[in-house]
């Protein structure tokens, strides 16, 4: 009896045509921010949003700040980051990135910091305001979530990188970009960009027993700015991915490493 | 060719014969003969005229002579029909055109369960073929000229005068079906068995366009239907072959009603285990069993037409695949068709057509019966099971009618067909801590394809004749699933995975006929194939030749060829030879480029040339023994790479004895490959092919009116050996002794 079901959906089909399916509008809502702490000094109220709960790797801050008696938001400030880890014996630092302007965009400074371990974090958000030139320090501290994102890679001309992941919320199938960040660490408490290194990627699917493929079509991160380096991935299947990366200098291999993504 | 040259010889003498007692008449006799159950044009149907001219009707059923006015008594003959006798009375200066049913003859029709016949080319191999057949490739395998691509005991897929794939044409009853299993385990050919056949149509290159647009040549299989004239009929048969301890039975029913309505069942099951090839050598993992159930219903409206039904179902399973890395597990083709035929609708409209068809072919395999070792050791993918699956849906409909006078006849066709396919594969890693992975082959690729053929046969004059064949399509192509487009994006923007294509291809033959021995035909075609939808939209398709990973090409262009192609023909009473020559030039040639490290993608490349040359000769030496000969060779080039065409057959010949006498029918056959030498090894990976020589004996007694009993040795001389388009050097069946015993009622 299926099979008049099917001659029925055949009789159908003759006389529907193909149809295409529109693709959604991409999506141009803000994204939603969840409040992570917040601090006060001189008057001034600084919030902290963070679009994840903080992890080991890139993470984007986007600061509020408003006048803690008029309860006014205020969008020109000049703003500086220091994220600092107390280790008992010792302090150190992590690369971050400060508000780029002086004026807030949609009502929020956004910053980051690439926290390189996990654990009870510091962090001093000084800040000069522009409306009435008060400035000062807001300390808070919140509990960074291990990943696996940051790479501590020493290389072969001894200085010391950070390799950071941009995360990216879902690894597809098929094209995806792909960002990675790249620092170095000077002193305990200074870790620059790297600006003039290349970038090759390879993307392997591990099946063990040294078994695996690669795909075709990548684009190797290429440096944008502040040494954050941008390419594309291709992931022909879903599954576990490792991301193969060696950073070079124009004429050999420092530094190599490698994360591993899940696909879907 | 020593033996061949004394042959050319005898028609050269007769040939000088005819000339000097030739005188040239004024008028012309021609006709159609049709099958007169189904409606089908009959072709080698033997029209003797005053018992000593004679001529054989062509694959469209026509049939001339050119005589001196005056009266004349014609009989008309075939095996398994009732022959009929005429008288004709031709006045002076005209054309008569007759339209002769032949009833098939109830005893003996049976004996041919798949008629065969060369489209527009006579076949010289036709008499007794069909005496022994096991499977369809049985069929395709004694066309000349056409080779199979061989994967396993099971299912092997045609390549025709070297072309193969997309470049060819299969199609059932005319209706589109399309192979499920992306690494081509299921050709079409798999899903229909000899008892659901009445003909095989073969036409080699260009030069018919009616069922798709091709450049290699079409295959076009024609069910046998519900018979409206036998009241009842049971055939079974079994059979055993030996070198595969393959078991089987068939059977096919018939029953009708008063002329007017009628109902045909039949059915098969096989089972095979491992075959051996020659010297003894076992080949593990190349059994397969499979079953195939059809009906056909049939009901008259009127005395003109009838409307049919029928269906088709094939199940396989556990099918080994030795020269891949995977098997077969299962595969479920359901094949649906209904037809309304009406004929002699007016004096000049003589046929009309409707026909509405769906088809659905389900596909699934795996590397689960691999061992642990095999599966570690392989080139690609080690450490891990792959099962993959695969579906194809194609739903069509064609109108066709015919339009016919004394000097013209004019068919025209419309067609739409819609295909839907989708393949999918998972990856389970044995090492347990790896995480598995999946991926779609074929992201429910859609082909919405609309075409109009057009055919046009004209009588130009006593001795010539021309045909013009032109086919347009339209066809428009995107993938659906979302989740298998992305990867495809990857590659291709989005707006490039939408495609469409307008092809067109013309084709024209002439024949001029010197007399009544000897013809010419010369052909002309132009026409292009569109590409598939593995080629358009395949996602990451190994190819165990090579060892690439293949990407589809949405933007592929249709590949383009020029073809010509010239024949002599000579016919006698007791003789009957023919040459053939062929060429063809490709443009836009598809194959694979290499992206980087394993992965290849489907491009255009231009020039690849083909070249070939065919003979055969039959000679009727008594009445009861037939000598036949077929030779073929095919050139390739390809100026891209510089290097030869793959899959090329190697140089071919094929000898035959047949025996016939009352109950008795032997067939003794030599054939003979050479090496093929010229192989590809940049476009794919091919290795030189040894020539080799088999011997097969084959024979069918008539012990009574109701058994019968089908014996012969295949490979008496048990020789290894493989063909070169056999995938990784499968070795063909060491000796086989084979044996069926047939039982009929009526």
């Amino acid at each position: 009896m299926k099979y008049y079901i099917y001659l029925l959906v055949f009789m159908i089909s003759i006389f529907v045509a193909c149809n295409d399916t529109t693709s959604n509008p991409t999506d141009n809502e803000l994204p939603s921010y969840s409040k992570l702490a917040e601090g006060f000094a001189q008057g001034t109220k600084i919030e902290i949003f963070v679009e994840k709960t903080p992890f080991v790797g890139y993470n984007r801050f986007h600061l509020a700040i408003s006048d803690s008696a008029s309860k006014k938001s205020i969008s020109n400030a000049q703003i500086t980051l220091k994220p600092i880890m107390d280790m008992g014996t010792m302090i150190h630092s992590a690369p971050y990135e400060n508000p780029l302007s002086d004026k807030a965009e949609n009502g929020y400074f956004s910053c980051a910091v690439v926290f390189i371990m996990s654990g009870m974090w510091q962090m001093e958000i000084s800040f000069t305001r522009q409306d009435n030139q008060e400035s000062g320090t807001v300390k808070v501290e919140f509990d960074v979530a291990p990943a696996s994102l940051v790479k501590k890679v020493t290389g072969s001309d001894s200085v010391q990188y950070f390799i950071t992941l941009v995360e990216n919320d879902k690894w597809q199938v098929g094209m995806n970009d792909i960002e990675f960040c790249l620092h170095q660490k000077t002193s305990m408490m200074s870790f620059p960009a790297v600006e003039n290194m290349q970038m090759s990627m390879e993307p392997w699917m591990d099946m063990g027993n040294n078994s695996g493929h690669g795909s075709p079509n990548n684009e190797n991160p290429v440096h944008q700015t502040m040494g954050h380096y941008k390419g594309k991935v291709n992931f022909t299947m879903s599954g576990e991915w490792d991301i193969n990366l060696d950073i070079n200098n124009a004429f050999t291999t420092i530094a190599s490493t490698k994360f591993v993504v899940t696909v879907e | 060719m020593k033996v061949l040259r004394q042959f050319m010889f005898v028609p050269l003498i007769l040939f000088i014969f005819a000339c000097l007692a030739y005188a040239w008449p004024s008028v012309k006799l021609h006709g159609y003969v049709y099958n007169a159950r189904n409606g089908l044009a009959l072709p080698h149907v033997n029209i003797v005229i005053n018992d000593t001219l004679g001529a054989s009707t062509g694959l469209d059923g026509h049939f001339e002579f050119i005589l001196p006015d005056g009266s004349y008594r014609l009989q008309v003959k075939r095996i398994g029909f009732e022959s009929l006798s005429y008288t004709v009375n031709i006045p002076e200066d005209t054309c008569k055109v007759l339209h002769i049913d032949l009833q098939p003859a109830v005893l003996s029709m049976k004996e041919e369960i798949t008629v065969f016949a060369e489209r527009l080319e006579q076949d010289p191999l036709n008499p007794n073929r069909n005496k022994w057949l096991n499977n369809t490739e049985d069929i395709i395998q004694r066309f000349e000229g056409v080779n199979l691509f061989k994967r396993a005991n099971f299912a092997s897929e045609p390549s025709i005068r070297g072309s193969s794939m997309g470049q060819i044409s299969i199609t059932i009853d005319g209706a589109k079906m399309f192979y499920a299993c992306v690494d081509r385990m299921d050709p079409i050919t798999a899903y229909i068995e000899v008892e659901n056949l009445e003909q095989a149509q073969l036409s080699k290159g260009s030069f018919d366009l009616e069922h798709n647009q091709t450049i290699g040549g079409s295959l076009n299989f024609v069910t046998e239907k519900a018979d409206y004239q036998q009241s009842f009929f049971l055939e079974s048969e079994g059979g055993y072959e030996s070198v595969s301890a393959l078991r089987r039975f068939r059977f096919k029913a018939n029953y009708s009603s008063n002329n007017d309505w009628a109902i045909r069942l039949s059915g098969s099951v096989k089972k095979s285990d491992a075959y051996y090839a020659g010297k003894n050598r076992l080949i593990g993992n190349s059994g397969f069993n499979k079953n195939n159930y059809a009906l056909s219903l049939g009901r008259k409206i009127g005395s003109k037409s009838d409307l049919h039904f029928y269906y088709i179902g094939d199940n396989a399973w556990d099918i080994g695949y030795p020269a891949l890395i995977m098997d077969a597990r299962k595969t479920q083709s359901h094949i649906f068709n209904l037809e309304y035929n009406a004929k002699d609708i007016t004096p000049l409209w003589n046929r009309f057509s409707l026909k509405l068809y769906y088809n659905t072919v389900k596909h699934w395999m795996d590397d689960y019966g691999r061992s642990i070792e095999e599966i570690f050791n392989r080139d690609v993918m080690p450490g891990m099971y792959m099962p993959m699956y695969g579906t194809s849906s194609t739903s069509g409909l064609i109108m066709s009618f015919t339009i016919a006078d004394m000097q013209n006849i004019f068919t025209g066709r419309l067609e739409y067909y819609q295909l839907a396919a989708f393949a999918d594969m998972d990856m389970y890693p044995i090492q347990a801590d790896k995480a598995p992975a999946y991926l779609i082959n074929i992201a429910d690729a859609r082909i919405n394809n609309a075409a109009i053929s057009l055919k046009y046969n004209r009588i130009l004059s006593r001795q010539s004749s021309f045909r013009l064949d032109a086919r347009f399509d339209y066809s428009l192509r995107n993938v659906l699933n979302s989740y298998g487009k992305r990867p495809l994006q990857s590659l291709y923007p989005e707006s490039d995975l939408q495609n469409q294509y307008h092809v067109f291809g013309i084709s024209a033959n002439y024949e001029y006929r010197f007399n009544d021995n000897i013809s010419a035909v010369f052909k002309l075609g132009n026409s292009q194939r569109l590409p598939t939808h593995l080629e358009n939209y395949g996602y990451m398709l190994y190819n165990v030749q090579d060892n690439f990973f293949y990407y589809g090409n949405p933007s592929l262009k249709p590949e383009r060829s020029i073809q010509v192609e010239s024949g002599i023909n000579w016919k006698s009473n007791k003789l009957r030879w023919r040459l053939t020559t062929y060429a063809s030039r490709i443009n836009d040639y598809i194959s694979g480029y290499i992206l980087e490290g394993e992965f290849k993608k489907y491009e255009n490349f231009s020039l690849v040339y083909l070249f070939g040359a065919e003979g055969s000769l039959s000679w009727q030496v008594t009445n009861s023994l037939i000598f036949f000969l077929s030779t073929g060779y095919t050139y390739g080039q390809n100026t891209v790479f510089n290097e030869p065409l793959p899959y090329i057959p190697p140089a071919e010949a094929r000898l035959k004895i047949n025996y016939t006498r009352e109950r008795y029918f032997f067939e003794g056959e030599a054939r003979f490959a050479a090496s093929q030498n010229r192989i590809a090894y940049k476009t794919t990976v091919e290795d030189k092919t040894p020539g080799f020589v088999i011997l097969n004996l084959r024979s069918q007694i008539i012990l009574s009116s109701q058994w019968r009993l089908k014996a012969g040795i295949e490979n008496i001389l048990d020789r290894y050996y493989y063909e070169h388009l056999s995938i990784n050097n499968l070795p063909g069946k060491g000796r086989n002794f084979y044996l069926g015993i047939n039982y009929r009622i009526n």
